[in-house]
């Protein structure tokens, strides 16, 4: 067991380098001249030039490299360059003049620098550091998917074993259907109407929003998202788990639980549903690391400061080092998750074994 | 069994089971399918007419056919090895295939109906399927729409301003309008009274030419609709024509995407799934370094970097989207590689390319044309999201994204028919085409008779 998670582990390594790879060829490569991004309006060739060296985009790419793997090596807490270029004036103060129309609170120099002269990663819209902004966004982001997960999977475990049950039948092929029809239109429907009606005509929640305190937003705010989110996934995952709970349900070891006279309930819920757990597993662990990305089409309509709009907006606004950031991160977060979901079968099939 | 060569050396024939004595082309299936697998090989020998069509049975067949009319007694295989161990296949499995048959026996074949494929099969059962069938047709009917959209049969004055603003549909024309009519009400306040300031105004004396030189063009004055036959939108645009150009492009994205994927994930699949080793490796690495990563923040970070277009909206969908295909042709890959029938090919001296994309392709592209259809929907869904968000298609053409993003306002005022209209084709299209997927899956398996 702790030589396969240490294997496992090890396998990380290359592809956590890739990861980083792909993401310094997009942003690096073909993202384009970050200073022009920046710039925006700005033809002054010298005050481009002067962001170009600010970014360390006027280095050799293999330098810029090395700047972005120390940065993933030190969580984006710290840049390469103020980590060496002590005296040069901090990245922010560049910027200002890079920049004049940029709000004069942004540009304040910054507060909390570390005594070892190492600064945050920032980000080019806003100044923040970026693992500041991670951090507080994932709260809200959680907030709203672990109930919708948790909710979800469970629901669809209890439907999808009553349809199994009935399979063939009308109610079956209705529900089915139903399924289908209802998995085919888009989420932004749902989302429309749904704010729509429940939000805007009668009120029942409010249009969207957040607030400071977690039960305030649980109890008001978070509500009609959550349902929203476990409405829409519901039908898929219904669809899927019945089909898992179909090929355990005809097997003979079934047959054989009827036949010494176990109560329909016990052979469902014990037998049936202990094997048809492996694949369900499997399909929850696949839907983990998207908890932390959120569902970034709830979280921009319902204004919740989460991750995943966090994103969004860095993508509108090119602020590439939030995406870079997050990017790192979350491959980093699916991979530890991949591996627990693979530990976690051999508490449920006593079956697996570790090669 | 009967058989008009009976009579003829030694053949190995498959005796069919009961149900299906009828005809030969039963065992014709089975033979053309390495996946009914099972047994020893035993062969039916083709008739001639059907000779070119033989690539599914296998190119040693043909050999075998060619080297048994050439005649001269038992027709041990001639081939011509390109490699070396090409031979040591020969005893193996090439030798066990021949067919000791008499040149003088004529190739007559009264039993030998022509044997139907397995997309002839699948065709076959297709048809049988009401509900597939249905799907097809409704499939069909948008993609013409698309084909005329595009050729500009249909919808192609989408852009005209032909009603008022949100003209009302023509079901409930009574219903007030308020937007049209503040509208127009601006219009007539916008002709101040005239006061005269001739006796001052520097441009006066050019008045008159800039009058006559006005009178020269004509202005034709379009009357604009109250009513459109389900609305029209700020501008007065016809709903119904932007839902069509709008299924157009998200149709022409879904489809040129999925295709995309589906060629990048099958030949980098093929190409991990038969070669293995290193090669294998590196593919695999590859393939964990994009599914490591979030889908949707992947597809974000590619909106990030690259420019908004209906080109680089395909070119992202297609360029993350071709993990799931790629997994699944590996593994179809890894199974068939060691199979008797590309041993077999390898013997005749087909290469890898020939082995992999001629030999084994054409029995693994059933999975490939399910995953094609899934990834449709999947993308034109995706697509309408991205259009949404802006991230898609550019502001000059219209998709049912971006009519979502004008419904979402339109629809606090009061104005429902454009979500409508875009909700509902979209709902149409995506719900026929996951039931003819589930269909072809069906129709494809060659497990369910």
């Amino acid at each position: 067991m702790g030589a396969y998670i240490l294997r496992r582990i090890g396998q990380m390594v290359p592809t956590l380098a890739g990861v980083m790879l792909l993401i310094f060829v997009l942003f690096n490569a073909v993202g384009g001249d970050p200073a022009l991004v920046l710039a925006g309006k700005i033809t002054n060739k010298e005050q481009i030039e002067n962001i170009r060296k600010q970014l360390g985009v006027d280095q050799p790419w293999y330098v810029q490299m090395g700047y972005f793997g120390f940065e993933v090596a030190t969580g984006f807490t710290c840049t390469w360059r103020s980590f060496t270029e002590k005296p040069e004036p901090p990245k922010s103060e560049a910027r200002a003049d890079a920049k004049p129309e940029a709000k004069p609170d942004t540009k304040a120099a910054p507060k909390a620098t570390p005594p070892s002269g190492c600064q945050a990663v920032r980000s080019w819209a806003t100044n923040e550091e970026v693992p500041k902004i991670l951090a507080t966004r994932i709260g809200p982001t959680l907030s709203i998917m672990i109930p919708v997960l948790v909710l979800e999977t469970i629901i669809a475990i209890f439907l999808a074993i009553g349809v199994a049950y009935v399979r063939g039948t009308l109610t079956d092929r209705m529900i089915m259907m139903i399924c289908t029809v209802a998995m085919s239109i888009s989420f932004l429907v749902y989302i429309i109407v749904a704010q729509y009606y429940f939000g805007f005509k009668w009120g029942v929640f409010p249009v969207q929003g957040w607030s400071d305190n977690f039960w305030k937003n649980m109890a008001n705010y978070a509500p009609l998202p959550i349902m929203l989110a476990i409405f829409v996934g519901l039908a898929p995952a219904l669809r899927l788990y019945r089909s898992f709970f179909l090929d355990e349900i005809n097997s003979d070891y079934v047959r054989t639980a009827r036949a010494k006279g176990l109560s329909e309930n016990k052979v469902l819920l014990k037998h049936v549903m202990r094997n048809a757990m492996i694949p369900i597993i499997t399909n929850v662990g696949i839907a983990v690391p998207s908890l932390f990305v959120g569902s970034f089409l709830l979280e921009s309509f319902f204004s919740i400061p989460g991750l995943g709009r966090e994103i969004l907006v860095a993508v509108n606004r090119s602020d590439f080092p939030v995406i870079k950031a997050a990017t790192v991160y979350l491959a980093m977060i699916t991979m530890i998750i991949n591996l627990m979901v693979d530990i976690t079968y051999k508490a449920i099939d006593p079956r697996v074994t570790f090669k | 069994m009967r058989h008009p060569r009976a009579g003829g050396g030694p053949i190995n024939y498959v005796i069919p089971p009961k149900s299906q004595r009828r005809s030969l082309a039963a065992i014709g299936e089975r033979m053309r399918h390495p996946r009914a697998g099972g047994g020893p090989i035993n062969y039916v020998i083709p008739p001639k007419s059907q000779r070119c069509s033989l690539a599914a049975i296998g190119e040693r067949m043909r050999l075998v056919a060619k080297s048994s009319r050439a005649g001269g007694g038992p027709s041990f295989l001639r081939y011509c090895p390109r490699g070396a161990s090409a031979r040591k296949f020969s005893e193996e499995y090439v030798m066990s295939a021949v067919l000791n048959q008499p040149p003088s026996a004529p190739v007559a074949a009264p039993l030998h109906q022509p044997s139907p494929g397995l997309w002839t099969l699948a065709w076959r059962r297709l048809k049988r399927d009401k509900i597939g069938m249905t799907a097809l047709v409704v499939v069909l009917f948008f993609l013409l729409l698309m084909a005329g959209s595009y050729m500009g049969l249909v919808a192609k004055n989408w852009s005209k301003e032909v009603g008022v603003s949100y003209a009302n549909p023509s079901f409930m024309a009574g219903a007030e309008n308020l937007e049209a009519a503040q509208a127009a009400q601006k219009d007539t306040s916008a002709k101040v009274p005239f006061v005269d300031l001739s006796d001052i105004d520097p441009l006066a004396p050019k008045y008159e030419e800039w009058a006559k030189r006005t009178a020269e063009i004509k202005i034709t004055d379009t009357p604009r609709a109250d009513t459109l036959l389900f609305g029209g939108d700020k501008w007065g645009r016809d709903v119904i024509q932007k839902a069509i150009k709008g299924a157009e492009t998200s149709i022409f994205v879904g489809l040129i995407a999925a295709l995309l994927a589906t060629i990048i994930g099958t030949v980098l699949g093929a190409i991990s799934g038969y070669l293995g080793g290193r090669t294998g490796d590196f593919l695999e690495w590859f393939y964990n370094v994009f599914t490591s990563i979030p889908y949707i923040l992947l597809i974000l970070a590619f909106a990030a970097v690259f420019k908004r277009g209906l080109d680089t909206i395909i070119f992202i969908l297609a360029f993350t989207g071709w993990t799931g295909i790629y997994r699944l042709v590996r593994a179809e890959y890894i199974k068939h590689a060691s199979r008797e029938y590309v041993k077999a090919a390898q013997a005749i001296g087909a290469s890898h390319t020939r082995r992999m994309f001629v030999h084994i392709l054409p029995n693994v592209s059933h999975v490939c044309l399910v995953q094609l259809s899934q990834h449709v929907v999947q993308f034109i869904k995706a697509e309408v999201i991205l259009s949404f968000l802006g991230l898609g298609v550019p502001v000059d053409s219209v998709s049912w994204g971006t009519m979502l993003a004008e419904a979402q306002s339109e629809l606090v005022i009061g104005k429902w028919w454009q979500l409508v209209a875009a909700s509902v084709s979209m709902a149409l299209l995506v719900t026929a085409f996951s039931m003819l997927t589930d269909s072809l899956r069906d129709a494809l398996d060659p497990k369910i008779k």
